[in-house]
């Protein structure tokens, strides 16, 4: 919701009077779903202050997290800093990721690392050709537009064309226009795809463990 | 590889050199004649006088049968004014040799050449060289000074003459710095070696162009070479070949590690023909090449490369994009972990004393090893992502890695964190798919780009997983039981820790009973396939913990010690060298190589 809703940040007094537990319920629930990581980083930034003041294991689970979801996107990082330009804590995480990522960037150059994995070229074509026809059907499946209108393949020519109507007469020539968009794709999704998973499952194991209290702790 | 590596196997080979190339019936013997043309036409214009006819019908030059008058090959600057003459020798220079083998008599016919020949009478200058690829004693080099003091100082009234003497050193020197190049190596192998040359500096390592072209063609060149050559010549040719090789091919960024893979084409094939055809004179090149080449540049490697290896995520950083890239630096990450073990094998494999002499202990060195690799480790996650069933070979190294320096704990936490990844993807929980038993990495590389509804894939049967099991029989019992049965459940059985045991079925586990002779027949490119045992799960129960488990291990270890042949290992051939060619082969390991360890035939089972 916090991500759909584009929520900036919870109110403070939410924030303040929040416990240790809802605190944690909700790091973890961010944990295991996949939110956007814009609305992540903004998140975290409000929740920074409180958990600060609370320390303990809290603090220490939440900046573990916040070190890995800078180093997992650019996003993240970006709207940390913007949210958070003056945390000197988070300021610090993010120096000393740019510093790891840069160090990795430049050890990955390294002439022990530059041999092609056989089969891995000809593998990324299969997968981009797959990646291509999904989309391609996903659009067509819920494109109201593309199912109302339709569709030429246009062989030859680059981006102009011209239409032959049934009355005999052509067309001026007409522009083709291009439209794109891109998504960053999350580093350790891909570098580390069990280890991100084990953490998904780790954080829904212990929301099931705060949210159902044992029978020791209901004795209590 | 070192300036003084270079130096010290370029002298090994123009000291394995006869004096002149010619074809005999056990072989070929490849001349020092060679090397002085090459270097005579580099430094000193056209031969006027060759003991040879260039190119023969098999690709060798063929000896000329005419008196040679003490002069081997002669040269002619262009100004037609200075000759310079060659006077080889392929025995040391002593007091016995100076006249028993012709070194006074040839040097006394050198200085009278005939300068009326045509294109000589222009000539000013004559310089005698007495080249030897031998050593030389005191008594022998007196001998010549003697000879150069007396000789006369022209020939007729104006040429004047002088002499130099090269000796195995100043030959090495001469040739490093002047014909290091393919036309070093015996006329023969020129071309192939040229080429071979470009396609490395060309040719990305691991492409296709690499794999289906450049290996075999290498594999190629070194039998040629190891078949036509007699005793040491062919295990003092190739490391120059390689040298060669690796000077032609350094601008080429991914041959650092290309590099390592034609040596150990080369590794295997002497240990090949070792096996096959034992040459003392041979051994003692080969048992060179393995210590003082291959693992000499596996060390220069690892301590140029570590740094960079233990980056975090360097080679993660290789999965950049997708599914795909996870895979892709998963076999780069097995690659080094492979070596890194066959390192460890290598050093734990000789003697204290052996390794006392470079100045650290073997278990410093050890140490060492299991240092980088934990920094490896560390620092990727891709150690933790084995793909393929053959990869089984590599996780062995790793673990004798950390058994050979002695960290237990260090290989309970890698087969934790290896065991809790792998859990994913067996219960298909993962984007990647479990280990493959085919080993084929491109199925596995189709399997993650299309995800078919069919599997291309094998992931029912499993040698690696009970591996595993046998292995933690190494660890302390603690360690050991712990492990045993979260394997079996998780891996073997498939099954949920809690609640729902789940629906998977159980994995086949595999053995292998190799085949007789397994430690020869392993550096063939076909070896005889030996005999795969298929294993039940030890138990049904998830809940079975280690003492319903080890007793179906141990039944099994005896039954197959009972059913196949024990396994020999040669004495004269390094466990490592061994490893490396079921690496390179991809063939399945023994499991008496983990077995002796944990399952000690003395007690014939490991104790509780």
């Amino acid at each position: 919701v916090f991500a759909k809703c584009a929520v900036e940040k919870l109110a403070s007094p939410v924030v303040s009077n929040a416990t240790t537990t809802q605190l944690e319920l909700l790091l973890l629930e961010a944990q295991r779903c996949t939110v956007e990581y814009g609305a992540l980083a903004r998140l975290h930034a409000c929740l920074a202050s409180r958990i600060d003041d609370i320390g303990g294991n809290l603090a220490e689970l939440f900046y573990d997290e916040i070190a890995l979801q800078c180093l997992n996107t650019h996003d993240y990082r970006t709207a940390l800093r913007a949210a958070f330009p003056n945390h000197e804590y988070l300021v610090a995480i993010l120096s000393d990721v740019e510093e790891r990522l840069t160090a990795t960037v430049g050890a990955s150059g390294s002439p022990a690392l530059q041999m092609e994995v056989p089969g891995q070229t000809r593998a990324q074509r299969l997968h981009d050709q797959k990646l291509g026809r999904d989309i391609a059907k996903s659009v067509k499946q819920h494109s109201i537009l593309l199912n109302l209108i339709p569709t030429v393949h246009l062989l030859y020519g680059e981006m102009e064309y011209r239409m032959f109507s049934g009355d005999g007469s052509l067309s001026a020539p007409s522009k083709m226009h291009s439209s794109s968009s891109s998504f960053e794709v999350p580093r350790l999704e891909v570098f580390d795809p069990e280890g991100m998973q084990l953490r998904r499952v780790a954080a829904s194991a212990r929301i099931t463990k705060l949210e159902v209290p044992t029978d020791e702790e209901n004795g209590q | 590889v070192t300036p003084e590596s270079v130096k010290s196997f370029v002298t090994y080979y123009l000291q394995s050199l006869s004096e002149r190339t010619r074809r005999e019936k056990s072989g070929t013997k490849w001349g020092i004649d060679w090397v002085a043309y090459n270097l005579g036409l580099a430094k000193f214009g056209k031969p006027v006088r060759l003991p040879f006819l260039r190119s023969g019908a098999q690709g060798f030059p063929k000896s000329k049968v005419e008196a040679e008058f003490g002069i081997d090959l002669a040269f002619l600057s262009d100004n037609g004014r200075y000759l310079v003459i060659f006077v080889l020798k392929d025995e040391p220079l002593t007091n016995t040799t100076w006249i028993g083998n012709d070194f006074d008599r040839d040097l006394r016919m050198a200085i009278t050449p005939d300068l009326s020949a045509e294109g000589l009478d222009q000539v000013i200058s004559i310089t005698i060289i007495l080249a030897y690829n031998k050593d030389d004693q005191h008594n022998g080099v007196e001998a010549y000074n003697r000879f150069v003091a007396a000789a006369p100082t022209k020939v007729g009234d104006t040429v004047a003459l002088d002499f130099l003497r090269w000796n195995l050193s100043e030959l090495v020197e001469q040739t490093i710095r002047h014909i290091l190049s393919p036309s070093l190596l015996p006329e023969r192998f020129f071309g192939q070696l040229s080429y071979l040359s470009a396609q490395a500096a060309d040719f990305s390592h691991g492409s296709d162009a690499w794999q289906f072209q450049l290996v075999p063609n290498w594999k190629q060149f070194v039998d040629a070479v190891l078949g036509e050559s007699v005793g040491m010549r062919g295990p003092a040719l190739l490391p120059v070949a390689l040298i060669i090789v690796r000077q032609q091919a350094g601008a080429n960024r991914s041959f650092e590690t290309g590099w390592i893979e034609l040596l150990e084409w080369v590794a295997i094939a002497l240990w090949k023909r070792d096996a096959k055809h034992p040459d003392p004179s041979a051994a003692v090149g080969i048992r060179r090449f393995w210590r003082d080449f291959y693992i000499a540049e596996l060390d220069r490697f690892y301590r140029t490369h570590i740094g960079d290896l233990a980056t975090e995520q360097s080679i993660d950083h290789v999965a950049l994009g997708s599914d795909i890239g996870a895979v892709a630096s998963s076999y780069v990450a097995y690659w080094h972990i492979g070596r890194l073990g066959l390192l460890s094998v290598d050093i734990a494999d000789r003697s204290e004393l052996h390794v006392a002499g470079e100045g650290r202990t073997r278990s410093e060195q050890l140490s060492e090893i299991a240092n980088w690799t934990a920094m490896l480790a560390n620092a990727n996650v891709a150690v933790f992502r084995p793909m393929l069933d053959i990869q089984h070979i590599e996780f062995f190294l790793m673990m004798e890695i950390w058994r050979n320096a002695g960290r237990p704990a260090a290989a309970k936490d890698i087969v934790e964190a290896l065991v809790a990844r792998l859990y994913l993807r067996r219960l298909g929980s993962s984007s990647l798919p479990f280990l493959d038993g085919n080993n084929s990495l491109d199925n596995v590389f189709e399997q993650v780009a299309t995800r078919p509804d069919r599997p291309v894939i094998l992931n029912r049967s499993s040698f690696f997983v009970l591996m595993m099991l046998e292995l933690c029989c190494i660890l302390p019992v603690d360690a050991r039981n712990d492990l045993v049965s979260l394997i079996h459940r998780r891996l073997v059985l498939g099954a949920f820790d809690r609640g729902d045991a789940g629906d998977s079925q159980p994995l086949d586990l595999m053995s292998w009973i190799p085949p007789d002779n397994w430690g020869k027949q392993v550096f063939d490119d076909e070896m005889p396939k030996g005999q795969c045992v298929a294993v039940k799960p030890f138990a049904d129960r998830r809940e079975a913990t280690a003492t319903d488990i080890l007793p179906g291990i141990r039944k099994l270890v005896v039954e197959m010690r009972k059913a196949g042949p024990p396994l020999q290992l040669p004495q004269d051939i390094p466990t490592a060298a061994l490893l490396l060619a079921s690496l390179r082969h991809r063939r399945p390991l023994p499991p008496e190589l983990w077995r002796r360890w944990a399952f000690p035939e003395a007690t014939g089972l490991v104790a509780d």
